[in-house]
């Protein structure tokens, strides 16, 4: 262990003296929290930055990170905790929606980086029997709130029209994230009265076994009626993975 | 459609803001790849387009996370997956940082100095032995920019990467702006410390801009490249001889800017 750069590290973390008397010492302290604050508020958490203000979240960052020394040589490997770390200061309390934004920034970046889709060739519509054979990807997450964290989402679209009024609503909300390409993320909202067929597909199921099974629920003609149009959105999103 | 103009040993930082650009040239110069943007990952954008654009030309991987003058392990994850991205790639040179970026207190993402000693060079030839074993080729180590230097320093950086790349075989890259900005941080003469590095282990140069303080230069790459680190790049070239040369930009400059500074490169390497 060498005692210089501990100290180096422990005065970065304002927990030690500076380490020489030459006058930039300041330079690498002030970079040492900035840096992945601004970098992490650039990339993984721009939407959270852009609906909560970048200073705020940069200043939230920071302070995670004073308490939490960032321990892995990659830089959003050091947010896996930002979210417990949020809960354990009640954030998810007094502003769930940030809580849900962050989960959600972090768990499509997973799917983003996880394995690409295999790309399935299909002619025209797929009859009924191939149904059988048909599952969500296995890079999926459906994405589960208590709040409507769709809407907040699609608020912090950098690209969207801000002069446009954009409604948020209050019911919880599903989202279901997969790649529909090696390149393209899908976060596709579950209409409400759908959740209970997303989520087997989402375990697992077939899909002609998420039909029947949603079929036999208590599944109200509403969410019957909207059922084919979810499939078909899945269907042109590439959202299957096995055809066989 | 632009092309590179066959500019050889030229290239750029490959950045994703840029990647639309690079695909549609017909003809690519040499692309240095951040490395530690596409570790740990299994798909997506950057891997797909790295892969794409790796078919086309040549790859250099410049990391910044290896953390070769640190007292903490090597982290095996880290080195694992740079050698995933190794033979995805099958880059011409892997190069990394002379400096710490971690020690048990925890992680840093700058690159903080070294004490330079005969005590810390045994180490770290250790650990580039080490890193050169299991990725199975050289490991180029970059002179750094620093803002501060150990009491403790018993070399210069030149001395102590000469003595690095003689007793292990990895290559030095030559940071002509890094060698400029600490030769004015510290006081010394920034060609007579290039001159002082070994010819035959430069494996590579790297250009870029700094900003100017009113006593210290900050290594930045957000800034155009100043004219006297230009005249540094063409000093060393024509001293050292020609190598792999990348010029490096950080900022959210446009396709453009990178492209006219590659062009200058060019008519200044000519």
């Amino acid at each position: 262990m060498s005692r210089f750069q501990g100290e180096f590290i422990r005065y970065l973390q304002d927990r030690a003296a500076v380490p020489g008397p030459q006058k930039h010492w300041s330079l690498y302290r002030d970079a040492y929290l900035n840096r992945p604050a601004l970098a992490l508020s650039e990339s993984v958490l721009e939407r959270v930055a852009i609906l909560f203000g970048s200073d705020f979240l940069q200043s939230l960052l920071m302070e995670y990170l004073r308490e939490l020394a960032p321990q892995h040589p990659i830089m959003v490997e050091c947010l896996r905790s930002f979210h417990s770390w949020l809960v354990s200061k009640e954030w998810d309390r007094s502003h769930p929606e940030l809580c849900d934004l962050v989960r959600l920034s972090l768990t499509r970046w997973d799917v983003l980086i996880g394995p690409d889709p295999v790309p399935l060739i299909l002619s025209g519509e797929p009859r009924e029997a191939d149904l059988r054979h048909m599952v969500l990807q296995r890079n999926h997450t459906l994405f589960l709130s208590q709040g409507p964290v769709y809407d907040l989402w699609m608020a912090g679209d950098p690209e969207r029209n801000t002069s446009e009024e954009l409604w948020v609503g209050d019911k919880p909300q599903a989202i279901l994230i997969y790649k529909s390409s090696a390149t393209d993320l899908e976060t596709l909202l579950v209409p409400a009265g759908l959740e209970s067929f997303t989520q087997a597909l989402s375990v697992g199921a077939r899909l002609d076994e998420a039909i029947a099974g949603f079929l036999e629920s208590s599944a109200d003609d509403s969410s019957i009626a909207i059922l084919p149009g979810f499939i078909a959105h899945l269907q042109s999103t590439s959202a299957w993975e096995k055809f066989l | 459609m632009k092309t590179s103009d066959n500019i050889p040993f030229l290239g750029a930082g490959l950045r994703p803001h840029h990647y639309p650009d690079w695909k549609e040239m017909a003809a690519l110069p040499i692309l240095e790849v951040l490395s530690d943007n596409y570790l740990f990952q299994k798909g997506g954008p950057g891997l797909h387009h790295l892969s794409e654009l790796a078919e086309r030309t040549q790859i250099v991987l410049h990391g910044v996370g290896l953390n070769i003058g640190g007292h903490v392990p090597l982290h095996a994850d880290y080195l694992k997956s740079l050698k995933d991205l190794v033979e995805r790639t099958r880059p011409l040179l892997v190069s990394d940082h002379l400096c710490f970026t971690a020690s048990g207190e925890g992680q840093s993402f700058d690159l903080l100095p070294i004490e330079r000693t005969r005590k810390e060079w045994k180490h770290i030839k250790s650990r580039v032995h080490e890193v050169q074993e299991f990725l199975d080729r050289p490991l180029t180590l970059e002179y750094v920019s620093t803002y501060v230097e150990s009491d403790a320093n018993e070399m210069r950086q030149s001395e102590f990467l000469n003595a690095l790349a003689a007793e292990t075989g990895c290559g030095i890259l030559l940071d002509v702006n890094n060698v400029f900005v600490c030769a004015f941080n510290h006081g010394f003469e920034a060609w007579q410390e290039i001159q002082a590095i070994d010819p035959k282990h430069v494996h590579q140069y790297h250009i870029a801009g700094h900003a100017v303080h009113e006593d210290y230069l900050h290594d930045t790459h957000a800034e155009d490249i100043r004219d006297e680190v230009w005249q540094l790049l063409r000093r060393s070239w024509q001293t050292i001889g020609p190598r792999p040369c990348i010029i490096e930009r950080d900022d959210a400059a446009p396709f453009p800017t990178l492209w006219a500074e590659l062009e200058r490169a060019r008519r200044i390497l000519r």
